[in-house]
């Protein structure tokens, strides 16, 4: 079970002077109970890739597979197959608090679920469910949501979708415009989903820091081209892939490159914060002995 | 979806309309528009098509985006064009208690035509000259009625950013639209109550944002002292050329013809 990208292509405005290709011919596959993390330069089109992948947006050409069901397919017989594989998709958009509106939290969240049919005892459960998994008080409940702090409001907007219960979530940079401990708490946040809820990430991030923490996977896209897919400890590596794409290493990385540069020898693997301790101590361990202090 | 509407629909380019003056634009297209309700033999009517459609290929703008932008108003024309099929005059046919006539046929093609050109030539006009030039253009050609009140400047800087936030807003909305979407919101089906009850969640989220945006807009030009028009310079100053004087030339010709052929 995955979601898996055929050859897909995309043109904005097609017809126009203002007509743009915005993603050409990509292929890849986001394997399920996996975390794949979409990094690339603004304009690379990283949304609009995401788009795709829970049918909100149709590619000019190629095909979109998610758990074997083609949801380009416009066929009418196939219909209800590509919606519910679509609802299996789950997607939170940049600024998600941005799309609240309701007068309550709890009315807000049950908005999704509502329009799949749930009403009553059964609509209650699931709201109460997703404000669960997202840490929201059951007081905040009866609120106005404009009343939130901005990481409370986002992680209402993200308990909405999670109320669909979908399989895959696919979040386009989630920490976006957050305070330090907004991002620290929405970061945990997401590891739990993936733990516990064995649910499949996709993120957007520009934040190369919470990739090495978090993801297995990453795709690099340049300017509507698939440039890298693969692990983030072999790609952090080729620094000329990096910087074609405008990225930089996570700082972790950086800092054990000066590092290296001065003499000591640290692995060039080391990418979070607790292997470059280890490394940085076995290095400095092996520079005394070699100099017998 | 909403990409494909255009408002403000400049079309890029560098051709001759594209070069010209906006104000000699705006001014040309009020004096032909007059010029269209006042005359109605019909050699004045083949010398005004003639020059709308020479201005329409002068404008290199393809013929297609053209003729898309009379689509809304087919219906109108279409009704303008049957209201009138049926006034007094010589009988062609009668249909019950309705009698079609030569003079009424003759009328409903004038007043479609006319219809259709005020049409063509007003988009020629949004197609060639950039949103901006407009109200730049707007401006200098009421700063006149400053000595009497009037607040030019005001006025063609609400409409600058009016036309500034139309895209923003758009794809605003698309985006919560999308947003919505993907927590299952359906707008294109259902019944009419169902429909508008739609929209909520899409209006609340973008009247928040654009009083925002209006908020922070207000202030960011406060910050940068901005206060009315009083001694502000332009970074494009609009200036009349030697072709502008040429078209206005052959404009008045046209004109003059005009007045000749109506005698």
């Amino acid at each position: 079970m995955a979601i898996e990208l055929r050859d897909i292509c995309y043109t904005y405005l097609p017809g126009t002077p203002y007509e743009r290709q915005a993603l050409q011919h990509i292929s890849l596959t986001i394997p399920e109970g996996s975390i794949t993390a979409i990094a690339g330069h603004t304009g690379s089109g990283k949304s609009t890739l995401v788009q795709h992948l829970s049918g909100l947006l149709h590619p000019t050409s190629g095909q979109v597979l998610v758990d074997g069901v083609d949801i380009t397919d416009r066929a009418k017989k196939q219909r209800q197959q590509v919606k519910r594989a679509c609802q299996s998709v789950g997607m939170v958009f940049q600024y998600a608090e941005q799309q609240l509106f309701e007068e309550t939290v709890a009315k807000d969240i049950a908005f999704g679920p509502e329009r799949q049919g749930l009403t009553g005892e059964a609509l209650q459960k699931r709201v109460a469910g997703a404000m669960q998994l997202v840490h929201l008080d059951e007081a905040l409940s009866a609120r106005s949501p404009f009343q939130l702090s901005g990481g409370q409001q986002r992680r209402v907007a993200i308990a909405g979708i999670l109320a669909l219960q979908p399989r895959y979530l696919v979040l386009d940079e989630p920490t976006a415009g957050l305070d330090p401990c907004g991002r620290a708490q929405l970061m945990q946040l997401l590891r739990e989903l993936h733990k516990k809820q064995r649910m499949t990430l996709v993120l957007i991030t520009h934040n190369m820091d919470d990739i090495a923490e978090l993801a297995d996977q990453l795709i690099i896209l340049h300017q509507g081209v698939l440039l890298a897919v693969g692990e983030p400890r072999e790609l952090f590596q080729q620094r000329e892939l990096l910087q074609q794409a405008g990225l930089q290493p996570p700082q972790v990385v950086q800092v054990l490159d000066v590092l290296r540069a001065h003499g000591l020898s640290v692995p060039e693997t080391a990418m979070t914060l607790q292997e470059a301790v280890k490394a940085v101590q076995q290095a400095v361990k092996k520079h005394k002995g070699g100099k017998k202090c | 979806m909403l990409s494909n509407i255009t408002i403000g629909q400049f079309f890029p380019g560098n051709s001759l309309l594209h070069r010209l003056d906006p104000r000699v634009k705006l001014v040309l297209l009020l004096a032909y528009i007059a010029a269209l309700f006042l005359l109605d033999s019909r050699a004045a009517y083949v010398v005004l098509t003639a020059f709308a459609l020479a201005m329409m290929l002068v404008s290199r703008v393809p013929l297609g985006t053209q003729l898309r932008a009379l689509k809304p108003l087919a219906w109108i024309l279409l009704f303008s064009f049957a209201f009138h099929l049926f006034d007094a005059g010589t009988p062609i046919y009668t249909l019950g208690p309705l009698t079609l006539t030569w003079e009424g046929l003759e009328q409903g093609i004038f007043i479609s035509l006319r219809l259709v050109l005020l049409m063509l030539m007003s988009s020629l006009l949004t197609f060639t000259t950039g949103p901006l030039q407009l109200t730049d253009a707007m401006e200098s050609l009421l700063s006149p009625g400053k000595r009497f009140g009037l607040p030019a400047h005001e006025l063609a800087m609400m409409m600058t950013i009016a036309l500034r936030f139309v895209p923003t807003l758009l794809s605003e909305t698309e985006r919560i639209m999308k947003a919505q979407q993907a927590r299952g919101a359906d707008f294109s089906s259902g019944s009419i109550r169902q429909r508008l009850q739609a929209i909520v969640p899409i209006l609340v989220p973008l009247f928040l944002s654009a009083f925002r945006r209006a908020d922070e807009l207000a202030m960011a030009m406060e910050a940068r002292c901005y206060r009315g028009g009083e001694g502000r310079t332009q970074l494009k100053q609009l200036r009349v050329s030697a072709i502008d004087y040429v078209c206005i030339a052959v404009f008045l010709v046209m004109l003059l013809l005009l007045v000749v052929l109506a005698r």
